[in-house]
């Protein structure tokens, strides 16, 4: 079936609408006469001083913003110095002492502490 | 300067005004039917015909060429007459028929109407037409009698294509029940 024109009825092409004689070359001219005469050409606009500026103000504060994330790590780390001392308060000789002890023990060591102990090694040693 | 394109010519300043005159023969009849068929009194389509080509001439910068210039300017008239018959509907001494409050009816604005010819079947006919909703009175008309193409109609109202044949095809059985009960 053909959807596009009403085929069952016959209806008029037109809607009986008229319009007055010569209207369209009229209304042009009328809307010729309400036109401006000119059409004004946009003239560049004039940049002040901040706006010649601005990109290379945006330019260094990007890379202010890139030096301080750059260095963000050492400014940080300066600061976690300061709990170094807290550390170092709490090292004294003894601790130092105990240090050196836990480091310098080897096997023979561990041996004399087994037998002192009491205590037999396997046959395999 | 001749071979240039219109839409070239009308962006240009320079050469905008003889453009838009060209412009005005060429879209000025197809546009005002637009209207009229939505709004039908002659005097009414009259002023939105002017408003539609003052606001294409203040827009002329902001048109970029991406639709069709006949789209645009179509889009521009489409909204012109649905904004007036929005205020016409809102106003309590509005001419539109009261039985119809979905439909943009107009009879009673046409018997008044010095511009139309007062024949009984066209009578009959726009009164079928004016007991359509305005969307589907609005697709019928550029389909039926301005013979558009779904998908221009598409872009104006800014509707899908098979939306739109759904539309028309809905229009057309019920103007012809119109007609068949009469």
């Amino acid at each position: 079936m053909n959807m596009n024109k009403p085929d069952n009825i016959k209806l008029p092409k037109s809607n009986g609408m008229t319009v007055p004689e010569g209207y369209f070359d009229d209304f042009q001219r009328r809307m010729m006469e309400r036109l401006p005469a000119e059409v004004p050409v946009a003239e560049p606009a004039v940049r002040s001083k901040w706006q010649m500026l601005r990109p290379y103000v945006y330019l260094a504060a990007m890379f202010a913003g890139i030096y301080l994330l750059m260095n963000i790590f050492t400014l940080t780390g300066g600061l976690t110095q300061t709990a170094v001392p807290q550390f170092a308060d709490v090292v004294n000789d003894q601790t130092l002492a105990y240090v050196d002890e836990y480091i310098s023990y080897n096997d023979i060591d561990l041996y004399d502490d087994i037998y002192e102990a009491g205590l037999s090694l396997p046959e395999s040693l | 300067m001749e071979n240039r394109s219109l839409e070239d010519r009308l962006r240009d300043p320079l050469t905008r005004r003889e453009a838009f005159a060209d412009l005005l023969k060429q879209f000025s009849e197809p546009l005002y039917w637009q209207i009229r068929r939505l709004v039908s009194d002659h005097d009414d389509a009259d002023d939105l015909l002017q408003n539609t080509f003052m606001k294409a001439w203040a827009a002329m910068d902001d048109f970029r060429g991406d639709a069709k210039l006949s789209t645009w300017l179509h889009k521009i008239a489409l909204n012109e007459a649905l904004t007036h018959l929005d205020k016409q509907k809102r106003r309590p001494t509005t001419s539109l028929d009261a039985e119809n409050d979905e439909g943009l009816s107009v009879a009673g604005t046409l018997e008044a109407d010095d511009y139309f010819d007062g024949d009984e079947a066209h009578e009959l006919f726009r009164q079928a037409i004016g007991t359509l909703p305005a969307k589907q009175q609005l697709v019928f008309n550029m389909k039926y009698f301005d013979d558009m193409k779904y998908e221009d109609i598409a872009e104006i109202t800014g509707t899908t294509v098979g939306a739109l044949k759904a539309t028309y095809h809905f229009a057309v059985k019920k103007i012809e029940q119109f007609l068949k009960s009469r």
